[in-house]
């Protein structure tokens, strides 16, 4: 059952080789660091004729962007990809890619957000687009990383979801790494993902308005469309990933994965490439005798509040990975795992426990990991006052300035 | 599972050799991972590549801060950076080098394998491309992948007549590890080391010890001072103190500032020259020449 042939790539070739394969018809990007290599080899592809398609060199992200969201409305399979400042200078026409219901699918090489300039992964760029309508995927390795783009096109193109599609890998962690990728038969992806169809698109058979005036007679409603087709995309994820497990027997999760976390006491959540180092913390915890679980959040958006809840009811304490932060608040992740277990019965409602580790590309370490683990397990005991949210992973005190800013 | 930590200069290879080593593995069945050190990559400034290779997949996302091989192709590295950080004691150090490894300055107490792999390299392709030297040595020293498996992962990189001269320059690699009389030398922390963090001026730039960050990463000028770039260089401007008139020429198309007149003769600061050879190129009287770094 497990199909295709393994070779060994970069990360970014991989998602290069699932893109083409497919078959999307128009392609607009702008070059960033780290998600050069992409469209570089996505654009030697169309020039080699190996994939046909149009490849528009954009003079900006905002064009690129405005490039895809004008192809797919004329009922065409489009991608692009960009990362850090270059995302969010997409930012209003993702807005628009949902609201229009613009089934584009994007990669996000995730790349911290300037100020301070830098080229380390974390999540600040990519998880701006929380409250977009854009549905978002993080994956952990490259073998992830190649199946979700083929499922991206598939649960964005449903005709129950037809919304922008985010596959989010972090930068040089996964698209620079070198490693073995299983890559499938064109003739396999094209029994998986069929042609687009898409319901409705520009033509001059047919001439209609995309993205029109409403006022506050109808946006509420429209709000209210907007909500159910992004709840609705839980189920087409979870398919997609079925489907892919069905054709191809291999799964890296649907909504989440869960790993030792059922008889957890300490349940460690996180999302990204962080997660591969967690899943070997697992087993190294484990061995040393602390009953620790992981759960991978795979879809931030929509959230999957209930499969959260049920996978981490069982635990103690529940501390969550975040690799970005809502100033003046605490980590993202960690307040939507929150939210989602404040449905649980208050007598397994597990301790949450924020931290900010992997932020600003801080590698977390198995030590990181341990160091969580051990914070989290303070917490219970009641050796702390209580959970701190926003715990920075490795601070360096030397660093800070003695008296404030001013 | 093994871990391999490479570094070279921007330019020589560090990020394909750790590239290939995971091709070679793979040949082998085994899984493994490379990948390299991110930051602005420029051609001859210190970059690093990490490999880890297992029999099974490799699952761990962070740089190598433990290796079990530390693979050095510019032998001017340990100068410049802390090469030995974090080897395991039991780890072992590979360096091109025709020179005895007890000379160079060492962090720690470490086995050390001198390769002359640019030797190799000049006599196979008549430019110092180190890696397969290199590679062919590392398979000689580990049992974890073979000399085959190397060769045949520049060839599928390189196809026809290049292939078979990285193989040629592997199996000499490969060959001198197993000379008699060539054994790992066991070098001792020289006390002359500069050491990771002193490559730069220890008490300046972001984050120095002493200078905490400002809340908006704003900083004085002249920060770059904390960053002698002349680590980087391959080549050094030498000036002919007898043809220099002191035009000032070369001063205002230096790239990096490290021209000064004094008593009309152009002085270099070799702390930052990056050793470009332009100063050279626009002398209109010829006085810089450039010189191997290596000598
Ligand atoms: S350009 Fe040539 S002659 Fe003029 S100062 Fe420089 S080295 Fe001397
Ligand atoms: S080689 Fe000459 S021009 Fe280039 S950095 Fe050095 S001094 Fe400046």
């Amino acid at each position: 059952m497990t199909r295709g042939t393994v070779s060994v790539m970069e990360g970014s070739m991989a998602v290069a080789k699932a893109v083409k394969a497919c078959r999307p018809a128009v392609i607009s990007a702008y070059p960033i660091t780290p998600q050069t290599h992409i469209i570089e080899m996505l654009a030697q592809m169309v020039a080699q004729g190996e994939l046909e398609a149009e490849y528009v060199r954009a003079d900006s992200e905002f064009s690129a962007a405005s490039v895809v969201a004008g192809a797919s409305a004329t009922g065409v399979r489009t991608y692009t990809a960009s990362a850090s400042q270059g995302l969010l200078l997409m930012t209003e026409v993702l807005y628009y890619l949902a609201g229009a219901r613009l089934p584009v699918v994007l990669t996000g090489t995730n790349r911290q957000v300037s100020v301070p300039l830098g080229l380390q992964p974390d999540h600040r760029d990519t998880m701006s687009f929380r409250d977009s309508g854009v549905i978002q995927l993080y994956v952990e390795n490259v073998q992830e990383a190649y199946d979700t783009h083929l499922q991206a096109f598939k649960i964005a193109e449903d005709h129950g979801v037809l919304l922008p599609t985010m596959v989010c890998m972090d930068g040089f962690v996964l698209t620079h790494v070198v490693e073995p990728v299983r890559i499938l038969d064109q003739v396999d992806v094209d029994g998986y993902l069929p042609p687009y169809e898409p319901v409705h698109y520009l033509t001059p058979e047919r001439p209609s308005v995309f993205g029109s005036y409403t006022d506050d007679a109808n946006t509420l409603e429209f709000y209210y469309l907007l909500q159910q087709a992004v709840l609705g995309a839980k189920a087409k994820v979870e398919l997609a990933a079925r489907d892919f497990r069905a054709a191809f027997g291999r799964s890296h999760g649907g909504l989440i994965d869960s790993y030792g976390a059922e008889d957890a006491e300490v349940v460690v959540i996180a999302m990204g490439s962080t997660v591969g180092t967690l899943r070997e913390a697992v087993d190294v915890l484990r061995r040393e005798g602390a009953k620790v679980g992981l759960i991978k959040v795979r879809c931030f958006r929509p959230f999957p509040a209930e499969e959260v809840r049920q996978a981490a009811s069982g635990a103690d304490a529940v501390a969550v990975v975040d690799r970005a932060m809502s100033f003046g608040f605490q980590g993202v992740l960690a307040t939507d795992v929150k939210a989602a277990l404040y449905d649980a019965p208050a007598a397994n409602r597990p301790v949450v426990m924020g931290t900010m580790a992997g932020f600003g590309g801080r590698e977390v370490t198995i030590d990181t990991v341990r160091e969580i683990v051990k914070v989290a397990r303070q917490a219970l005991d009641g050796h702390l006052p209580a959970p701190d949210d926003s715990n920075f992973i490795g601070l360096k005190p030397e660093l800070l300035p003695v008296a404030g800013p001013g | 599972m093994i871990e391999i930590r490479i570094h070279g200069r921007g330019g020589q290879g560090a990020v394909l050799a750790a590239e290939l080593l995971v091709h070679a593995a793979f040949a082998e069945g085994k899984f493994g991972q490379a990948f390299p050190a991110f930051g602005g990559e420029r051609r001859g400034a210190p970059v690093q590549a990490f490999v880890r290779l297992d029999k099974s997949p490799v699952r761990v996302r962070y740089r190598v801060y433990r290796p079990d091989y530390v693979v050095i192709l510019d032998r001017t590295l340990p100068d410049m950076i802390d090469v030995l950080d974090g080897l395991r004691p039991d780890g072992v150090v590979l360096i091109d080098s025709a020179r005895p490894p007890a000379t160079l300055s060492w962090s720690a107490d470490a086995p050390v394998y001198a390769i002359p792999a640019t030797a190799i390299a000049m006599e196979v392709f008549g430019q110092p491309l180190v890696n397969p030297a290199m590679l062919g040595a590392l398979a000689a020293i580990t049992s974890e992948i073979s000399l085959l498996s190397i060769q045949d992962a520049f060839q599928r990189r390189f196809p026809g007549s290049l292939g078979e001269k990285n193989g040629l320059a592997a199996q000499m690699g490969y060959d001198h590890v197993l000379k008699p009389d060539v054994l790992p030398v066991r070098v001792t922390r020289s006390p002359h080391v500069r050491g990771v963090g002193q490559a730069s001026a220890p008490d300046a730039g972001l984050g120095a010890p002493g200078h905490p960050l400002h809340f908006g990463l704003v900083v004085a000028p002249r920060t770059s001072l904390a960053y002698p770039t002349g680590g980087w260089r391959y080549a050094r401007p030498a000036v002919d103190a007898d043809i220099c008139n002191g035009c000032g020429l070369c001063v205002a198309f230096c790239p990096d500032s490290s021209l000064t007149i004094v008593e009309k003769q152009a002085i270099v600061d070799y702390m930052y020259c990056k050793g470009c050879g332009i100063c050279s190129k626009v002398c209109s009287r010829g006085a810089i020449a450039m010189m191997s770094e290596e000598g």
